[in-house]
């Protein structure tokens, strides 16, 4: 009989049991990742949301691949070791990885930016930020989109806007160049008017979009759109916020980061690991570039045309490129100091000599190396001292806008505006009397003299190329400088080969 | 009533809890008074052993029921055998025949006659939640037997399963000791997981079955069919595979005894070059590629040569020991069994051992009551230094071949290690070898450990309420954890000193699962109703925690809190369920019609709230011919039958927790590489991105399943043919489509598309004896046409899901080399059609003159830097200048957008596994051959054998002998194999159809040869039976595949943890090679 009664409360739990889910089995929470109920209550989440925006910068390719080679390599200034060397003859290949990173990494941070506006208004609606707080992030969310879109307009041409989070399936034609940069200056006028001074922002948040930014880019976007009125204007908003550095060298120096000429820079960190194992917050630039005989890499070298264009007396020159024979023009760097120089070639305070140029074992570079990445003296590549650690990525920040690129552009405008005069100006006497040198000879045309100075000021940085297009002039320099006859089309970047796979409604640019 | 619902609940699944455990405790209490007690043995019986038609059985087996008192019969089928003197009964079985019991009563003689072979009809196969005579079954099902496992030794239990049987495709990933398997049944469903379910002893286990020990294995039914799988819901869709272990049989008491030993030869090698060979070959390039030769190549004739290969190789060794005890009583019966292996791989540093430990336990407590459990334990230690890969600068079986084959940097030796113990090394500085390090110093000096724990156990309680009504409860548990490290010391051997480098981990998954179930199972007459339904609760939760780090002040330290440079901490936790309902009721009217329903309604939290409960169901008729009035007197058929199912299955496997939802994250920390942080002013700060696009309609895949089969034997059943049509058409599988990057993500995961897999598969079996011999012949085919039927609106094909590490040299792109597009095969291959080898200047001017009309200056066809001697490429038919709609001609360029195009594919027309079995007297032999046929491979291997330049873009590379004797040179106008290039700007290396080949292969993949001892010999020994027999796997592989293996499953990704794809099928990276086995071993029973 107790059986039976064990039975039957069987029975009876089965039958009880068989019509119930229990839906609580399947209650599971994720504890790797937040979900968006739990997040924006407090301020600190709305600032992490914008400081992911500017992480963007942060990626193995986007800088020096990315940006980098489209600035200098297209310029001929400077070529390719090794493999990419295509930038010579224009043949970039559409699958050129670099490319794809260009335009992932920046969609990601327009994502980025395009999310944040909308969670970062409701915070200040809802009072968890602050309404200065508030305006400060959302003008730098503004900003760094306008700035992912300036640089993808003057790599591509132009790329579909999008401008607010992508619900649908995202597969938007391309805008036209003049768009993009319109919605570049849009963007721009609206972090201006958020967004503090630099002077005003406090040293802790150094490194964060300011005004003065938000006007260097806008200016900048309005030369693009041939708006050269508003252009100057826009340049002049930031009269007596940034002043020039005094010595040329000083620019990007590594103890003057940050600097009075500064107007954006992306910020790097030095970590505990600066070798393979390294931080994102470091940068694999500064040895890329340095000669094989420092730093074991040396995957850039600079072409003698441009060590032979400077004129006598620029002090540019050696704060740009080095040559066979030459001392490093930075006083945080001497030559003897590296390991490798040290064991292999006797500790020579020189970039070999001319008799016995550095081209690398296999004697394929020119000799010549840039300079303005070359400045973090810690940076020793992959060679260290016996015993000591290697460190090829480096944490000096990377300047992407300073006073003497807007000074010159402004001169670029005034030229266009017919106020010839004006530029001469700013030319003579002020980007060529900081350079050591005197007036350029009225005979010149006015527009060879910009370009002159474009490259001489600015080659090796984060800009000269896309200046060079702006200006129109590009394809006939190109010619002149280095007898190279660029295809047609090919002045622009390709579309990339997965973008146009992924969205057939992209078509790419005509020369490829 | 909400309220009072949500507080019954919770309460009523306890209550059942306690009820199914208070019965445990019962059947303990009866457990001591079974104990049966054996008095001494007295009386003599013999007899003899025949067969239906009067043929002696030999090494039958007879066995004094309920006692451990047996013999075997010998040649001449006759057995003698002392029993206890009471009455008794005597159980005599044999492989292959009906066991019989025959009652004795003291001493005498008992002839026996075993019935004929019936077994095929009388064979029972077990399905989810039950099992069925194979006669009733309506759905494609089939079966592999212990015996058929026995025949060919592996390493683990997946490889078993290779070749036994029609539907299934089992494709090693690479030849390493415990390496993984890829088994797909039916084909492809989906680019993601495509690994069919394993049910244990009745519970699913979410990882694979390579813990578990071969020899512990009774059966393994496949399920196939959507009929056979609906019942396991959304984890169906692959197919199930129902392995059940050995279990005690009352009557029988047995103790088996198994040991085998292989010696395994050293793999086929590629013929590279030799020092000198190499260094002429590098002297020669030197001005034209930029290299700067090391002085002591100068000389090649004086350099010694490295064989790498023949450095790392070595032959392998596999020791395999299993004892077993099985038996019992009526109430009570038992298995016991323990094993080892232990495997030596035939690459340096690899090794793997497992040892294993199986209790299975039933016991009738009472007529209506039964308790069964379950319990299997494995740890295994495996342990890999270099594996599949290298096809980057990282250490493989790829650098192998690619290594410089003379080492001059060490001033003490140029040998690979000498005899005090000093390694060479390359030259620290020079660039043409700097890449390249010394890879028995690597593999000697690197340590690491990786453990793996596995338990299984499970309980189950099965009460009888009525006649025919019975209840069971079973609860299991699937615990398993891995720990492991890996070290490797400070390396001098470079310019720059390399820290050591320590890294820990582990994890541990640990899972539960609760079964109710009820069945009932009565014939009304011609009416047999059959019903089982139940539910199921299965939770899992998976915990990893690792770290690793740089600098260690000494080598024998292997603790990351010494670690100088902390370099990476990673610890999480993910939990899932699954809640399930399901039903299977079975229909037979006068044995001639058979009816299957099944549904299961499964929930699973990896689903949004709305889309977390699917429902599953089929159908499934059979028709049993031979039981029509019209085939009863035709005697040449034994058995027709036919079947007919259609069903939708899902398949939630691969789908990632949380994938619906849109969560925010701050990625690694500050000292990561994946952080999404941002310094300012040198501090600092942390980021917070959305992680992924948020898919709150994800759900499960679909399959769509329907099968037509047919079920024939004929003589007497020594002929069965079974048949079957299958269409499978998966839908909505999860697909992580590539979206336009200006979503500002790359990838979506989405339920996209369809894919269509469909095919014939047919099983034939024929068994004869005459006289003392017999023997067997299976033979299992299938047919495969995989098709994509559609992927997603607006998109027409995806590339390789991830790459393979590849390294992109000159104009060699080799980031994409697969396309799916609809209307082909998921997997396939994709690059360039090669046209030759440019000849003259001329040829290339022409071409690129026609180039520069068309699309301005500079813009070659190929590329401005082609030279003779360089690759050519065909310019596929791509416009329409005709205007009539078809393209009719080429662009005139190079490009790849346009000139790339399907090259092939590794999924095979068919595969077929043929065995072959005879016994004569005491020697049995079995033969077994798999073939694959109609399949490509990409052999990425022969890229590099091609390739001078290293894979890094500096220094340069060994290459093989035959492209070095037949490379394109000015006085060799080869037409086959391009110049030799560092650089190789014109990008003669890319993927192309000049590295696919057919990768289709027959081998023998076993062949045994046993001799059972004379029972004359052993009988005072009161052993059973002894069997020795020798062995050889792989013997001989029939291929025209021109590398070291054809055999080449899923290709591990070096750049994300080695993660493995459908879309990474078939290439050959440098694969851990196969080789042949030679062993011998011993059954012994007692």
């Amino acid at each position: 009989m107790k059986f039976n009664k064990s039975i039957y409360l069987l029975t009876f739990g089965f039958v009880t049991l068989m019509p119930l889910s229990c839906k609580d089995y399947l209650n599971e929470t994720d504890s790797t990742r937040i979900s968006e109920e739990s997040l924006f209550k407090n301020a600190a989440d709305g600032i992490n949301l914008v400081n992911a925006i500017y992480d963007t910068f942060h990626d193995g390719d986007f800088i020096n691949k990315s940006l980098w080679y489209g600035a200098n390599f297209l310029s001929q200034d400077f070529h390719n070791y090794g493999a990419d060397s295509f930038f010579e003859t224009y043949e970039i290949p559409t699958t050129f990885n670099p490319l794809n990173v260009a335009w992932t990494r920046s969609y990601q941070g327009i994502a980025r930016a395009n999310s944040a506006i909308p969670i970062i208004a409701k915070m200040k609606a809802e009072g968890v930020l602050d309404a200065a707080l508030a305006d400060r992030l959302t003008g730098e969310a503004y900003f760094l989109r306008g700035v992912f879109y300036y640089y993808l307009a003057s790599n591509f041409g132009g790329v579909p806007l999008e401008l607010q989070t992508v619900t649908d399936e995202g597969r938007h034609p391309r805008n036209t160049q003049d768009d993009v940069f319109a919605s570049v200056v849009a963007d721009m006028q609206m972090a201006a008017n958020l967004l503090p001074w630099k002077e005003d922002l406090g040293t802790a948040n150094l490194g964060r979009a300011t005004k003065g930014a938000a006007i260097a880019y806008m200016g900048s976007a309005q030369m693009w759109l041939k708006k050269y009125t508003e252009a100057i204007s826009s340049f002049n908003q930031l009269e007596g916020k940034y002043q020039l550095m005094e010595n040329f060298i000083d620019i990007h120096e590594y103890n003057k980061q940050n600097n009075q000429e500064s107007i954006f820079e992306v910020q790097f960190l030095e970590g505990a690991d600066q070798s393979w194992g390294h931080a994102n917050e470091t940068i694999w630039f500064s040895s890329f570039h340095m000669p094989e005989e420092v730093s074991n890499f040396g995957y850039s070298y600079a072409d003698p045309k441009l060590y032979a264009s400077f004129e006598a007396g620029d002090k540019r020159k050696a704060a740009t490129v080095i040559g066979p024979g030459d001392e490093h023009a930075s006083p945080a760097i001497e030559i003897k100091n590296y390991p490798k120089v040290k064991v292999q070639f006797g500790g020579i305070n020189t970039l070999g000599t001319l008799a016995k140029p550095w081209k690398g074992s296999d004697n394929l570079r020119s000799g010549y190396y840039s300079v303005k990445t070359w400045r973090d003296p810690n940076v020793t590549g992959s060679t260290s001292a016996p015993g000591g650690k290697e460190y090829i990525f480096n944490g000096q920040n990377v300047i992407m806008m300073r006073l003497g690129e807007v000074l010159l552009s402004k001169a670029e405008a005034l030229v266009k505006t017919g106020n010839e005069a004006a530029a001469r100006e700013i030319i003579d006497n002020v980007i060529r009397k900081r350079a050591g040198l005197g007036p350029v000879a009225a005979s010149t045309p006015i527009n060879d003299v910009l370009i002159n100075e474009y490259r001489h000021e600015l080659t090796g940085e984060m800009s000269l190329w896309f200046l060079l297009r702006r200006n129109g002039e590009h394809i006939n320099y190109v010619k002149k400088e280095f007898g190279i006859t660029i295809p047609t089309g090919k002045d622009i970047l390709p579309i990339p080969q997965e973008v146009i796979l992924n969205n057939s409604t992209i078509t790419q640019n005509p020369g490829y | 009533m909400k309220k009072f619902t949500h507080l019954w609940h919770p309460k009523s699944c306890y209550l059942l809890i306690f009820l199914s455990f208070s019965g445990v405790v019962e059947a303990k209490a009866d457990l001591a008074h079974s104990t049966a007690t054996i008095k001494p043995v007295a009386w003599p019986i013999t007899g003899k052993v025949v067969s239906a038609n009067g043929e002696a059985l030999p090494g039958v087996t007879v066995l004094v029921k309920g006692t451990t008192t047996g013999t075997a019969t010998g040649v001449d089928g006759s057995y003698s055998l002392n029993v206890p003197e009471t009455a008794g009964t005597l159980i005599i079985s044999f492989i292959g025949y009906a066991t019989q019991e025959r009652p004795f009563s003291g001493p005498g003689t008992i002839n026996i006659t075993l019935a004929d072979d019936a077994k095929a009809l009388e064979e029972v196969v077990v399905v989810g939640y039950g099992t069925q005579k194979r006669e009733d079954v309506t759905g494609a099902i089939s079966s592999v037997s212990a015996a058929q496992i026995e025949k060919t030794p592996v390493t683990t239990l997946d490889q078993a399963l290779q070749g036994r049987s029609a539907g299934v495709q089992v494709t090693n990933n690479d030849a390493s000791p415990g390496a993984g398997i890829q088994v797909q049944i039916r084909g492809i469903g989906g680019f993601g997981n495509n690994s069919p379910l394993y049910v244990v002893d009745g519970y699913p286990v979410s990882g694979g079955i390579s813990n578990l020990n071969p020899s512990d294995i009774a059966s393994m039914d496949i399920l196939k069919d959507a009929s056979a799988t609906a019942i396991y819901g959304n984890r169906a869709a692959n197919g199930v595979v129902i392995i059940t272990t050995k279990r005690g049989k009352s009557g029988e008491m047995q103790i088996s005894l198994d040991a085998l030993t292989s010696y395994q030869a050293q793999p086929k090698m590629h013929d590279v070059l030799n020092a000198e060979q190499f260094a002429t070959l590098a002297n020669e390039q030197a001005v034209a590629d930029g290299i700067s030769p090391l002085p002591e190549w100068s000389n090649p004739s004086a350099l010694r040569t490295i064989d790498w290969q023949d450095e790392i190789y070595r032959s392998g060794l596999r020791q395999n020991y299993n004892v077993a005890i099985r038996g019992g009583s009526d109430k009570l019966q038992s298995a016991f069994s323990l094993g080892i292996l232990d495997q030596k791989g035939i690459v340096l540093g690899s090794d793997y051992r497992r040892y294993n430990a199986s209790v299975n336990v039933d016991y009738s407590a009472t007529k209506w009551l039964k308790a069964s459990t379950s319990i299997k334990y494995s740890r295994s230690d495996s342990k890999i230094a270099l594996g599949t890969g290298g096809q980057n600068a990282g250490n493989g079986i790829a650098s192998l071949s690619n290594q410089i084959p003379t080492m001059t940097g060490n001033p003490l030796t140029d040998q690979v290690k000498d005899e005090n113990g000093n390694y060479g090394y390359y030259d620290k500085i020079n660039n043409a070898v700097s890449y390249q390090d010394n890879l028995l110093a690597v593999i000697e000096t690197q340590d690491q450990k990786n453990q793996n724990n596995f338990l299984l156990a499970s309980g189950s309680l099965e009460a009888t309420l009525a006649e025919g009504l019975r209840i069971k409860t079973n609860l299991g548990v699937n615990i398993s954890d891995y720990s492991g490290y890996y070290f490797t010391p400070s390396n001098a051997r470079r310019q720059t000193e390399l820290p050591a480098n320590y890294s820990q981990s582990a994890s541990n998954t640990s899972e539960y699962l609760w079964e109710n179930t009820l069945a009932y199972n009565r014939t009304f007459g011609v009416h047999v109703i059959d019903f089982v339904g139940g539910f199921s609760f299965q939770d899992n939760t998976t915990r990893s925690i690792s770290g690793g780090g740089i600098g260690l002040i000494s080598n024998q330290l292997r603790n990351l809190g010494n670690v100088q440079t902390i370099t990476g901490i990673n610890g999480n936790q993910i939990s899932s369920s699954l809640a399930s309902q399901f039903g299977r009721i079975t229909y037979n009217l006068l044995d001639k019609y058979l009816f299957t329903a099944t549904v299961r309604r499964d929930g699973s939290s990896k689903f949004a709230q709305d889309n977390q409960y699917g429902v599953f169901p089929s159908a499934s008729i059979a028709w049993k011919v031979k039981n029509e009035t019209f085939l009863q007197n035709v005697n040449a058929l034994t058995d027709l039958k036919i079947r007919a199912s259609y069903g939708r299955v899902g398949n939630q496997f691969g789908i990632p927790d949380f994938s619906f939802l849109g969560l925010y994250g701050t990625g690694g920390n500050q000292l990561s590489i994946n952080n999404n942080g941002y310094p300012f002013n040198k501090e600092y700060q942390e980021g917070l991105v959305l992680t992924a696009l948020p898919n709150p309609n994800l759900k499960w895949e679909t399959s769509v399943q329907s099968d037509i089969g047919l079920d024939a034997a004929f003589l007497n059943n020594r002929l069965i043919l079974t048949a079957d049509y299958y269409l499978k058409e998966s839908r909505d599988f999860l697909l992580s489509i590539p979206v336009p990057s200006q979503t500002g993500f790359t990838t979506a995961a989405r339920n996209v598309g369809s894919i269509r897999n469909s095919g014939i598969e047919l099983g034939l079996e024929f068994r004869e004896s005459v006289n003392a011999f017999k023997y067997g012949i299976s033979l299992n085919l299938t047919t495969l046409n995989n098709k994509v039927l559609s992927l997603y609106d607006g998109l027409n094909s995806i590339g390789n899901l991830g790459g393979l590490g590849f390294p992109s040299i000159g104009g060699n792109n080799w980031i994409q080399f697969g396309l799916s597009e609809v209307g082909g095969e998921a997997g396939a291959f994709y690059g360039f059609k090669s046209a030759g080898i440019f000849q003259t200047q001329a040829e290339i001017d022409a071409l690129n003159q026609v180039a520069a009309e068309k699309y301005g200056a500079n813009t070659p066809y190929q590329a401005t830097t082609t030279v003779p001697g360089d690759r050519k490429f065909v310019d596929q038919i791509t416009e329409d200048t005709d205007g009539d709609g078809i393209p009719d001609s080429g662009d005139g360029r190079i490009t790849d957008s346009k000139d790339r195009v399907v090259l092939g594919s590794p999924i095979p027309d068919f595969f077929t596994g043929l065995n072959l079995d005879a016994t004569y007297s005491n020697f049995d032999i079995n033969m077994f051959f798999y073939a694959s046929v109609g399949n490509e491979i990409f052999n990425y291997s022969k890229r590099l054998l091609e390739t001078f330049g290293n894979p890094g873009g500096l220094g340069i590379k060994n290459v093989g002998v035959d492209y070095y004797n037949n490379r394109w040179t000015p006085t060799n106008p080869s037409n086959e194999y391009p110049r030799a290039t560092r650089a190789d700007l014109n990008g003669n290396n890319r993927p192309s159809d000049a590295y696919i080949e057919d990768g289709s292969y027959l081998r023998l993949r076993n062949l045994q040869i046993g001799y059972t001892l004379p029972n004359t010999l052993i009988q005072s020994a009161s052993i059973n039976k002894i069997r020795v027999f020798v062995s050889a796997q792989n013997l001989f592989t029939i291929t025209n595949y021109s590398g070291l293996d054809p055999e080449i499953g899923q290709v591990g990704n070096p750049d994300d943890g080695g993660s493995r794809n459908v879309t990474r099928s078939g290439i050959d990276v440098g694969t851990y090679p196969i080789s042949r086995f030679f062993g011998a071993g011993l059954n012994v029973t007692f």
